[in-house]
Order: structure tokens, then C-alpha cells, then sequence
């Protein structure tokens, strides 16, 4: 028994060669083709389907050849088999007269070679195949190299009279390349203003008839751009960063081009929104276990999917607040079908790590960035609160009123101080020593103020004296007889500038106290040893801190906070009621009815002044035919070009009449171009006619 | 009620019916029955005579071609077609240099057909004697209709009105002189609209009235000249305690340029403004104006307010300013000052409009912004402030100046003698000012104090509010020796008409566009006034609507005068006279023989 399978498997790999020469061109052109649309992966995948169905059709040729395919293929190429090959290969049990005529046969097919069995090759198919697929691909070829090919210069519109000889810009072409980040693909200006994303790449194309010795494209009140003779045209490129206008100047030109605009489109900061929850202030309910905050950012070309959450948890009440930061990346879908300029972030916060208390804030932040390059663009977006609702306090009523429970918020800023301090540490290495000082210093103010603050319950003389906000009077006060410097005690820092608001020590300052009893009293004995000690240790970490000395200055830091601590605890703070604080009392006038000098000079009012004195001078001037100034009216303009809408149509007008001063539209039109530039002063008065005699006498018969 | 006509009828017809039955009893016969016919024909004759009965007066039927008649205009039988100069070619037509030369040439003619646009001013000048009919054609597509703004203090709002025809759901927009778009509106089916911007510093601009069509293209720009003056500074009190109010008000006035003394009563004599104002003979006469507040003028007395009302007569300003509801002795010192009003003891809300039609157009509107500026500041979305106004019931003597967006007033004034008095009903109007529309205060401020303010004798011309290069412009109120100033110094002397009555009235004829002046020497040396003179098309379709209103009014008059004339020309009697003196003679003549022949 002869495996047929061994027989077929030359004609069939013969075959299947022959169907892949035959459609492999087909498959090669359609990869070929994707690639010239799509780019690089569609071209893979068109090749990677071609190559199946090459594979396909292959496989198809090969299963055609089957065992009656041989014995019919045997039995015609070999007359000695006498058509009985079907004997040799039959699947079933043999009758013995066929199984002897079997055995005389396949002594006979041992001779023969199974690979002359194949069909030969069908040359003509493949050549047909591998003609048009050559065909296809030069085709395809010439129509990419002339897609991608500039396109020739366009005629220019405005028509200049050139004397002969002159140069005479006939084409132009400008290409503008925006950067890479914005995704934007490069476009062909069809004029000579350009307005394009902040950073492009601008090419320009000149042509010239006759062709001048040189080029250049001016910047008006800037460089010049030479132009570089390249076999297209003149050729100059630029990178877009400022607004500015140009010109096209050739050597020999006789007559100066119109200015164009370079207006580059600066790139928007992404903006961040608050989806979820709706309102910025969340209360969180009894057992919620997850919170969910969705943001959406959008930006003018793309918003980077990988953005940060900075999640700031504040634990606790009163002094005792601790607050924690972390942060998780996250990433974002873009929205509306794939566009990379909107994309939404979901956040699904557990709480559980959190260990929230009653009273105590989870604050979410999403920091978002562009994606422009260099330097892409971080927004912090706005926070959105989670509370957990603490307990409400028991109602207080009649003189509990004035106790407070909690100290009020500046008690709160010890923790601040430490805090502060223990950053500064950190960062340490990487300050300038100078900069170590300030931030120190910086901190050590902090630090002074608080035991100021805390210093007014101890009846602390403060060392500001500010002075009253009104002045009682106009005269110069008289000199204190009493006190004078030297006098045996302590007056205080002369008084540095008036503080507003301050009233709490009038009193001090009127009546020359060197303590404050009303205050003094608030405290008992032993809170009052206790507020002394923490006063102690601020001093002291005050002291370390302003030389540049923190390390020094933490532990008097912690032991202050520690002391004020067991101040809350031991005892209740009485403040003194806010309200309305009069200003102080002119004991040398009262009771004495005298009003003068009470009003120090009347309520004067400064005079205002227009900030367009330049501009309004020049727009009356151009009414009239005289001279303008058009240089200082220029360098107003580049001066206050954050405030106008449209800087550039100004300078064009200006250079414009610069070029030709003496003609009346131009005047006109920078005229009209300044109307922006005016600020809009106060409506003024319009003085009403009296309508001559006639009108008069008219008013005089009215009854 | 018999008429004169119906009874002589009868008499007659009686008479005549009597000689036929006399002569028809005298002589049966056919000449009996002659005579008694020509007995009834003389007292026909005899009616006629002395009612000749109007007979259809015949001749030609003049038509005349205007702007705009249509090529194919040919003249009827019993017509003769003239074309006038804007007529366009009709080869038919005799070219006339005008109408009259046209009735000269044809005296034969009886009445006028006006085809196309109508007459131009030239033509509508005199009657033309006889009958004339026109049809107005379909007013034109684009503007029909402007009324530019009235000169303008600097930094105020303006508002120009007009009409489009044939603009239904297009838009009017307002560009300034840098073409930046700063108001526009809707057009409806009526097609009238009211546009409004800001003006800067003093001087002559052209604003651009543009209008759109459906599909945005544009149909027309106009240019609408605006007219900022620039004016002595005013010289006014300010009286009342010190408040809010008259905290911005002293702002207001003093970034305005208005010389303002204050007294700022604290109380007990102290005075925080420390200008010394006293409400005296002389210092009233040195002023232009007093806003004072309604406790200062109750605190001045019966005579401090008769004094106050007298240098009103005189032309002083007054603005009472309501700091609270008004009672019966409030409305007394109104009234003794000029100023006569009920009510006012209520508060009510005032609506106020929206600041801008957009965000854009709010920007071009309040120009740029102030160099410490803050950013996103006084945004359109910003809520505007909630204001009230003590509501008055006022008559017809007292003009609004300034009323919200219902029109309730705010401020109205009232004439008395040469002065007015206003009265400011706003209450807690700087909350304007604290709620970021500070322009809008300034505006009402400088609204109220216009109106009100001392009259001055500024030279100001009579010009028409749109003068277009190549038309007459008639210029009035100004002296013998006047002259116009056109762009590039051309001089031209203009001539007053002596016929024009005591206005002083001259023509003018502007050639090119562009700023003119007019220059006389008058009190304090040389005085000069500019107007700007549009180019030559600027209103094509505001001028051809014009012309065919015009035109029709003066047809309908030349109609008029047309119906008296021909109840005179009642067609002549002596005709009738001849007949019946002839015919009675006949019958005379016939009876007798008659008679004669029965006799014998």
C-alpha cells in the first residue's frame, strides 16, 4: 500500500507556490497602498490580510489536488499503469484479482518521480500579475511624490507699480507647521497675514521678476529675515513667538510692500470643572464608605490623559488638626468620541483608609497639565470638600454666651508654625543659604505675631502702639510732658504705620498703660503660669528661627504647642465681645462744644488721569493736517499692548502712514484704528443752548 | 333745502311749459307746435346762461421721468413724455434740464404725470399750477430711515434710530471707527431699529451703520457721523450730608472735569466738603448748577428757597436729589422752586436693561480697559444691582431725562424762566457704582445735568443732520461774515438769504467729503464748527425713499390747488347768452308773425 499523500505533496507544494506568485502582487499593492494613505499601521495590517488570503488562496490550490486528482493525473501521463492506478491507492480492501493487479502496478509507479506529476508553472498569470502590480505600484508611487510636493507659488493679489528692471514680487507661498503637540498638520496660508499656534514654524516662498540680488523678510521694528535662493524661489522661515508685522523687501525695490500680520494664537491653559458632586461641599452621609468625584478638564489642543489627585485630609477639631496629603494618579477618557481636547476623570475614593473623624474635611484637588512642549501647562483645578458633620454643639444661652468653647482660629496656628518649620528642614539642601534665612525669618514673624496674640490675654504690652485710624484733630498733639525717652521705663517702639481695625489699644496708647487689666483678667493663675511658659518658649523658638537656627527653634515650637494644649484643656478662654468700636475720645475737646478744626482739611480728591494722553493727542492731531508723532505713539502702542484688543492693526496703520504721510486715508484709517485704543472717559456734561434770543424770549413767555 | 339751480329750473321749465300750452291752445298746426319747441330750447338756453355747465377741459397730460422710471416708458395718446436729468435714457423722451423749463416749454399742458422715484428737491421748490398725480414706487431694499445722534458730551452713550425697508430677518449693526461691531439688533417686519454706542474724546468720527441681510451678506454701509463737543467746564454745588452718594457723585464729578465746590453737612455746623459754599445772590449767579438734597432744601427756609427759585427764573440748574420719601412739605419746596409732582412716598424697584446686547459688544462699548484693571471685572454675567426709586405722579410739564426699562423716571425736570429744575428720584444710586456699572451712573449723572444745567450761547450752527457731498445743505443761525472751511482749505463765503427770515440762513453746496468748518468771529474772538459732509451714495436708498415721500405730499398739494381752480373756470356763460337771445328773437320774431297772420 503506497501512501498517496507522499505522491500528491510535490504537486500540491508546486501549486501552492504558483497561486501565492500569482496573488502575492495583488497583496503587495494594497499594503503599498495603505501605507501611501494611512501610514505605517494600516499598511502592516493590509499586509498581514493580504498575506492570509494569499495563504488562503494557496491553501485552496493545494486541497484541489486530492487522490482522484493523482490516479486521473497517473493514469493519463503513464500508459504502463493501464488506468489501473486507482488500484494502488484505494482506501478500501482490495478483491485478490485487484489486489494482484495492485501489486504488478505500483512495481510499475516505483519508477516514476512524483514531482513530475505537478502542473508547470502558469507563467502567463504571473507575469500578467507581477506586470500590473509593478504598474500599480509606480502609479501609486508618482501620486504620493506629487500629494506630498509643494504646490507652485500662488500669484500675489496686490499689484505694486515696478518701474522696469525693478524686482517685483510675483509668487508667494506660506507654510505654516504648527508644533508637533498641537496635532495640527501643516497648512498652506492662502494670504500673506498669518495667524497661527504660538511656536508654528512659518516658511515662506517668494518669487521675484527679475530676480534681485537679495532678499529679506522685515520685521517692522525688528530683524530682517534674509531670504535664501533655493531652486523653488526665495525661501525664509520663522518661528512664530511674538505678534509682529513684516514685509517682503528685495534689493532694488523701489516702492515698499504692504506689512503683513504675524499673529501667533497663544496656547489657553487647561480648564478644570467639577462634575461631580455638584456643589464644592460635600456632607458625607452616616456609613458611606466611597466617594465619588468626576472632573472634567478641557484644553484648546489636548489635555495629558495621566493627571495627579492631591487628596488633603484635615483630622480633628480646634488645635488639634492633623493634616495629611497624598496623591494618586489617575487616568482620563477622553470624551465626545475619542477628542483629546475634553476628557473626563472619575475618581471612586474609599474612605475607610482615611480614618475620618466627626468634624474633620477630605479635600480633592485634580492637577492637570497640556500637553505643550517645552514646558506643558499645570492647572490646579478647584477643590471639592468632603465633611464629615460634627456634633452640634449644646445651645448656649445668657452669659455662656461670651465663653467660648474654641479658641478662636489664630489659636490654630502653632501647628502652622511646626509645620512650617519642619518643611523648611526638609528642604534645606536644596536653599541657598540666603534663601534659608528669609524663609526662617519669614517663619519667625509667624512665630512673633502668634505670641503677640496670645501675649494680649497675658496683658502683654504689645510692641506696635498703632496710632488712632482718624485723626481727632488738626493740630499737633502736645508733646507729653510726663514721659520722655529715658524716663525710667519702657514706651515702646515709636509707632511704625497705622493699622485699621486695630482698636485694642487705644487705651494703651491714650492713657500710656503698660498693662492691660481688662485683659489680664481673663485667664486664672494657673492658666496664666501655663500661657506664660508657652509664651517663654515662643520667644525662644522666635529667637532661633529668625537667626536661621529651625532645628533649633522645633522643640521650643512643640514645647509651646504642648503648653497651649493644656491651656484648652484646664480652662475656659473669655474673650471680649466684638462689636462696633468707636474711635477714641478727644479728652482735651470733650464737653467743651467746640467744632473747630474738627475737619482736617475737607475730603480732597485726586485728580484722575486718562492713561491715553498719547493716543487721544494723536487721534485730535489727525483730524487737523499737521505732524504726528508717530514714533512715540508706536512705542505707547508696543508699551500697552496687553490693554488693546487688536495691537497689531494699530502698528499696521501707523507704519502704514509712516510709508506715506502725507495721504489723507491712511491718516483716516489710523484715526478710525486709535477709536480702540481711547479709554472711555466719564460721560462728561453737554451745556444745553439757550436757542439765542428767540429761545429766550420763548423762555420767558412760558407761565 | 331748494337750491338756487333746482329752482330757477322749475321757474323756467314752468314759464317755458306755459308759452308751449299757450302756443299750442293758440293754433292747432305744426308751426304752433314749432314754436312751442323753440319756446322750451330758449329756456334751456336761459338755464345755461346763467349756470353754464362744466364741460371737461381738454389739452395734454405732461409725463415727467424721474430716477428710476423704466426704459420702456412711452407716452400715452394725449401725453408728451419729458425726461428729466436723473431720469435714465428713455429714447422717446425730450431730455428738460428741469420741471419748470418743461411747463414753459408746453403751456398747453393740464396736468403732471410723475413717473419713477419722484422730483428732487429742485423740482418740489415751487407750485407747478396745475394738477399732478404720482405713485410712489416700492420704497427701495436698505435704509430708509436715519436718525444719527444729537452732539455728545465726551465718554456717553449715544443712540441713533432708523428704518430698513425690505430687511425682515436681517440685522443693523453699529461699527466704530476701527470697524469693531458695537451694538446691533434684529430687523423686524416694520424694520425700524435704535442702535446705541459710547463716544470717547472730543471730535468728528464716522460710525458705520451696516445692515445684513437673511443670510448675513451684507446689503449697505452707511457712515453716521457723531459730533463730540467739547465744553466749558460746568461750575456746580454740591449741597447735602454726607453719604454714598455724594461720595460718587464728587467722583463722578470730578473725573468729569465739572468744577464742583461741595458743603457736606455732618451736623451741627461742621461742614466736611471745606469749599465754603453759601447759597448766596452771587455764588448762584456764578453757578451752572446746585444738586442739593431734599433735607438741605428743607433746611434752607422759605426765603433761602425763594432766592433759590428766583436765580432759577434767572437760568439756573437745579437737582433736587430724594434721599427719602417725600412728604406734603417736600412737595411744597418742589413746588416753590418749579417743579410740580404727587406721590413720592413709595419705593419701588427699578428694572434696569442689560448692559450690552453680548460680551463683544460690551467690550467695544466700555473701550479698553484701565491699566490696573483686574481681569474678568464687571462681566455681562455680573448681576446688576437692585436699586429703588420713589415713584412720583408727575404732569405734563415735567420732562423724563432718565427712566429705566419700563420707562418709569428717574429724573425729570421742569422749566421755570430761563432755569429748570430736575428732580433725582433714584434712591441709593451708587450701589451702581459699588455693583461695577459705574459708567451707567456717570451717564445718568451727565444726562441729568445736561438737561438742566445753565443755558449757554455756544455757536452752534443749524446744520442738517446728514449733509451729503453735491446736495444743498441750507445752514442756519449764523453771523454776516460766516464762511466754510472745506477739507483741504477751501474757503467759501456763505451768503446769507435775505428772504429766509431773521435765522440767517445760508446755502451751501459741500463738493467733497469730509470734515467742513464753519468760521465767524463772533463774542470772544473766532468761533468754529465742524460737521462732516458724507461721500456722494452714502444714502442712495435713504434719499430716493425721501424723495418719494416728498414727492407725493407735493402732488397731493398741486392736487388741491387744482379743485378751487376749476370751480372758477366754470366753462363761460356768453355762448348761452347768444343762443337765447337768438332763439327769443326767433320766437319773438315767429309769434308775432304768427299772431299777426291769425289776425288778419
Amino acid at each position: 500500500m503506497i501512501d498517496f499523500a507522499d505522491w500528491l505533496a510535490p504537486a500540491r507544494r508546486h501549486a501552492a507556490l504558483d497561486a501565492a506568485l500569482v496573488w502575492s502582487p495583488l497583496a503587495l499593492v494594497l499594503a503599498w497602498l495603505a501605507f501611501a494613505l494611512g501610514g505605517p499601521l494600516p499598511a502592516l495590517a493590509a499586509l498581514v490580510c493580504g498575506g492570509l488570503g494569499v495563504a488562503w488562496a494557496a491553501r485552496r490550490a493545494a486541497d484541489r489536488l486530492d487522490r482522484s486528482w493523482l490516479v486521473r493525473r497517473l493514469n493519463a501521463r503513464e500508459q504502463s499503469l493501464e488506468d489501473s492506478a486507482a488500484l494502488v491507492f484505494a482506501p478500501a480492501e482490495l478483491a485478490p484479482m485487484e489486489r494482484l493487479q495492485a501489486e504488478r502496478i505500483a512495481a510499475r509507479l516505483a519508477v516514476i518521480d512524483p514531482a513530475s506529476l505537478a502542473d508547470g508553472w502558469s507563467r502567463r498569470r504571473i507575469t500578467i500579475a507581477w506586470g500590473f502590480a509593478a504598474a500599480a505600484l509606480a502609479g501609486i508611487i508618482v501620486w504620493q511624490a506629487q500629494r506630498t510636493a509643494p504646490p507652485p507659488l500662488a500669484p500675489v493679489t496686490t499689484a505694486t507699480p515696478a518701474a522696469r528692471g525693478e524686482p517685483r514680487l510675483t509668487g508667494q507661498r506660506v507654510r505654516i507647521v504648527p508644533p508637533a503637540y498641537t496635532g495640527l498638520p501643516a497648512r498652506l496660508s492662502d494670504t500673506l497675514d498669518i495667524r497661527a499656534p504660538q511656536g508654528s514654524r512659518i516658511e515662506w516662498t517668494f518669487a521675484f521678476d527679475p530676480p534681485p540680488q537679495s532678499a529679506a523678510v522685515q520685521l517692522v521694528g525688528g530683524q530682517a529675515i534674509p531670504l535664501v535662493r533655493n531652486p523653488d524661489g526665495w525661501g525664509a522661515s520663522l518661528r512664530l513667538d511674538m505678534p509682529s508685522l513684516y514685509r517682503v523687501n528685495a534689493a532694488g525695490m523701489r516702492t515698499q510692500l504692504p506689512a503683513y500680520r504675524l499673529e501667533p494664537i497663544a496656547d489657553e491653559p487647561p480648564q478644570v470643572r467639577v462634575i461631580e458632586p455638584a456643589s464644592g461641599l460635600a456632607t458625607m452621609s452616616p456609613g458611606q464608605r466611597s466617594w465619588r468625584v468626576v472632573f472634567e478638564a478641557s484644553d484648546d489642543y489636548a489635555v495629558n490623559p495621566f493627571a495627579r489627585a492631591t487628596i488633603t485630609t484635615a483630622i480633628g477639631e480646634g488645635e488639634n488638626v492633623r493634616f495629611a496629603e497624598r496623591s494618586i494618579s489617575i487616568t482620563g477618557t477622553a470624551l465626545g468620541g475619542g477628542d483629546p481636547r475634553r476628557s473626563r476623570f472619575a475618581i471612586d475614593l474609599p474612605l475607610a483608609p482615611y480614618g475620618l473623624q466627626p468634624g474633620s474635611d477630605l479635600v480633592v484637588q485634580l492637577t492637570i497639565a497640556d500637553t505643550r512642549s517645552p514646558g506643558p501647562q499645570v492647572v490646579r483645578g478647584p477643590g471639592v470638600i468632603l465633611r464629615f458633620p460634627s456634633p452640634r454643639l449644646a445651645e448656649v444661652e445668657g452669659l455662656d454666651l461670651a465663653a467660648k468653647r474654641q479658641l478662636p482660629a489664630y489659636f490654630r496656628s502653632q501647628r502652622q508654625v511646626i509645620i512650617d518649620t519642619e518643611a523648611l528642614i526638609k528642604q534645606r539642601r536644596s536653599l541657598s543659604p540666603d534663601d534659608f534665612l528669609v524663609r526662617a525669618d519669614t517663619i519667625g514673624v509667624d512665630q512673633r505675631l502668634l505670641r503677640l496674640r496670645y501675649g494680649q490675654f497675658m496683658g502683654m504690652e504689645a510692641e506696635e502702639t498703632p496710632k488712632p485710624p482718624l485723626p481727632t484733630a488738626d493740630k499737633e498733639e502736645p508733646a507729653e510732658p510726663d514721659h520722655y525717652d529715658g524716663d525710667g521705663h519702657d514706651h515702646g517702639e515709636a509707632p511704625a504705620s497705622p493699622v485699621f481695625g486695630d482698636l485694642g489699644n487705644v487705651l494703651a496708647d491714650y492713657g500710656h498703660t503698660h498693662d492691660e487689666s481688662e485683659a489680664a483678667t481673663l485667664l486664672d493663675p494657673d492658666s496664666r503660669a501655663l500661657l506664660k511658659l508657652a509664651l517663654d518658649a515662643m520667644w525662644e523658638a522666635e529667637v532661633n528661627l529668625r537667626t536661621g537656627k529651625p532645628e533649633a527653634a522645633l522643640p521650643f515650637e512643640n514645647k509651646a504647642l504642648d503648653y497651649i494644649k493644656r491651656i484648652q484643656q484646664a480652662t475656659r478662654i473669655y474673650l471680649p465681645r466684638i462689636g462696633s468700636q468707636q474711635p477714641p475720645i478727644d479728652m482735651a475737646r470733650r464737653l467743651t462744644g467746640k467744632r473747630e478744626g474738627i475737619v482736617g482739611g475737607g475730603a480732597q480728591l485726586t485728580p484722575y488721569t486718562l492713561p491715553d494722553a498719547v493716543p487721544a493727542t494723536a487721534w485730535r492731531a489727525l483730524a487737523q493736517t499737521g505732524a504726528i508723532d508717530l514714533a512715540g505713539l508706536e512705542s505707547w502702542v508696543r508699551g500697552n499692548s496687553a490693554r488693546i484688543r487688536d495691537p497689531l492693526a494699530v502698528l499696521a496703520a501707523i507704519d502704514a502712514l509712516r510709508a506715506e504721510p502725507g495721504s489723507r486715508v491712511l491718516r483716516e484709517k489710523l484715526r478710525g484704528t486709535l477709536w480702540t485704543v481711547l479709554t472711555r472717559p466719564p460721560a462728561q456734561v453737554r451745556r444745553r443752548g439757550d436757542g439765542g434770543a428767540l429761545g429766550r424770549r420763548y423762555a420767558e413767555g412760558l407761565r | 333745502m331748494v337750491g338756487p339751480e333746482t329752482l330757477t329750473a322749475a321757474l323756467i321749465a314752468a314759464g317755458a311749459l306755459a308759452a308751449m300750452v299757450r302756443l299750442a291752445l293758440l293754433r292747432r298746426g305744426w308751426q304752433g307746435w314749432v314754436l312751442a319747441g323753440l319756446s322750451l330750447a330758449s329756456g334751456l338756453s336761459l338755464y345755461f346762461a346763467l349756470f353754464p355747465p362744466a364741460i371737461p377741459i381738454g389739452g395734454e397730460t405732461l409725463v415727467v421721468a424721474t430716477a428710476e422710471t423704466p426704459a420702456d416708458t412711452r407716452a400715452q395718446p394725449g401725453e408728451r413724455l419729458v425726461a428729466l436729468p436723473e431720469a435714465p435714457g428713455i429714447p422717446t423722451a425730450e431730455r428738460v434740464p428741469d420741471l419748470a423749463t418743461a411747463l414753459r416749454r408746453h403751456p398747453q399742458v393740464q396736468r403732471l404725470r410723475i413717473a419713477g422715484r419722484g422730483l428732487t428737491e429742485r423740482d418740489r421748490d415751487a407750485a407747478a399750477g396745475v394738477p399732478a398725480t404720482f405713485t410712489p414706487m416700492p420704497a427701495p431694499r436698505g435704509l430708509i430711515r436715519l436718525d444719527p445722534p444729537a452732539d455728545t458730551p465726551a465718554g456717553a452713550v449715544f443712540t441713533l434710530a432708523g428704518e430698513a425697508a425690505g430687511m425682515a430677518g436681517g440685522t443693523a449693526e453699529l461699527l466704530d471707527p476701527a470697524r469693531e461691531r458695537v451694538d446691533s439688533r434684529a430687523l423686524g417686519d416694520a424694520g425700524q431699529f435704535t442702535l446705541g454706542g459710547t463716544t470717547r474724546a472730543p471730535g468728528l468720527v464716522a460710525f458705520t451703520l451696516r445692515l445684513r441681510g437673511r443670510d448675513k451678506e451684507i446689503v449697505s454701509d452707511t457712515p453716521v457721523p457723531l459730533r463730540t463737543l467739547e465744553e466749558r467746564p460746568l461750575r456746580a454745588l454740591l449741597i447735602g450730608a454726607p453719604s454714598p452718594e455724594t461720595k460718587y457723585l464728587r467722583r463722578w464729578a470730578e473725573d468729569s472735569g465739572i468744577a464742583l465746590r461741595s458743603r457736606l453737612e455732618a451736623g451741627g455746623g461742621v461742614d466736611l466738603g471745606g469749599d465754603g459754599v453759601r447759597l448766596d445772590r452771587a455764588s448762584l449767579a456764578d453757578s451752572d448748577i446746585v444738586i442739593l438734597d431734599d433735607r438741605a432744601l428743607m433746611a434752607l427756609g422759605g426765603g433761602g428757597r425763594a432766592g433759590l427759585a428766583q436765580a432759577v427764573t434767572g437760568g439756573l440748574g437745579v437737582v433736587v436729589r430724594m434721599t427719602g420719601p417725600a412728604t406734603a412739605d417736600a412737595r411744597g419746596a418742589w413746588r416753590s422752586l418749579g417743579f410740580a409732582a404727587e406721590g413720592g412716598s413709595e419705593l419701588a424697584e427699578v428694572a434696569l436693561p442689560p448692559l450690552a446686547a453680548d460680551a463683544e459688544a460690551l467690550a467695544a462699548k466700555s473701550g479698553p480697559p484701565l491699566p490696573d484693571a483686574a481681569e474678568g471685572l464687571n462681566t455681562l454675567d455680573d448681576p446688576a444691582p437692585e436699586l429703588g426709586r420713589w415713584t412720583l405722579r408727575t404732569g405734563p410739564d415735567v420732562v423724563p431725562v432718565v427712566t429705566d426699562a419700563d420707562g418709569a423716571l428717574l429724573a425729570g425736570w421742569q422749566q421755570r424762566g430761563q432755569g429748570r429744575v430736575a428732580l433725582w428720584t433714584l434712591a441709593d444710586g451708587f450701589a451702581l457704582v459699588l455693583g461695577g456699572q459705574q459708567d451707567r451712573y456717570a451717564q445718568w449723572w451727565s444726562q441729568t445735568l445736561s438737561a438742566v444745567a445753565r443755558p449757554d450761547s455756544v455757536f452752534r450752527p443749524d446744520v442738517p443732520t446728514l449733509v451729503q457731498a453735491g446736495e444743498r445743505a441750507a445752514i442756519c443761525g449764523i453771523a454776516a461774515d460766516a464762511r466754510a472751511i472745506a477739507p483741504g482749505n477751501a474757503e467759501v463765503a456763505l451768503v446769507i438769504d435775505p428772504d429766509a427770515g431773521p435765522r440767517g440762513c445760508a446755502a451751501y453746496w459741500p463738493q467733497v467729503p469730509g470734515e467742513h468748518k464753519i468760521v465767524q468771529t463772533g463774542r470772544g474772538g473766532e468761533q468754529a464748527f465742524a460737521f462732516l459732509v458724507l461721500p456722494e451714495a452714502a444714502l442712495a436708498s435713504l434719499r430716493a425713499a425721501e424723495t418719494g415721500q416728498a414727492t407725493a405730499r407735493w402732488a397731493a398739494q398741486q392736487s388741491a390747488a387744482k379743485v378751487s381752480a376749476q370751480q372758477e373756470r366754470r366753462s363761460a356763460g356768453w355762448p348761452y347768452v347768444l343762443l337765447w337771445l337768438l332763439l327769443s328773437g326767433v320766437l319773438w320774431f315767429a309769434e308775432r308773425r304768427l299772431r299777426a297772420a291769425s289776425t288778419v
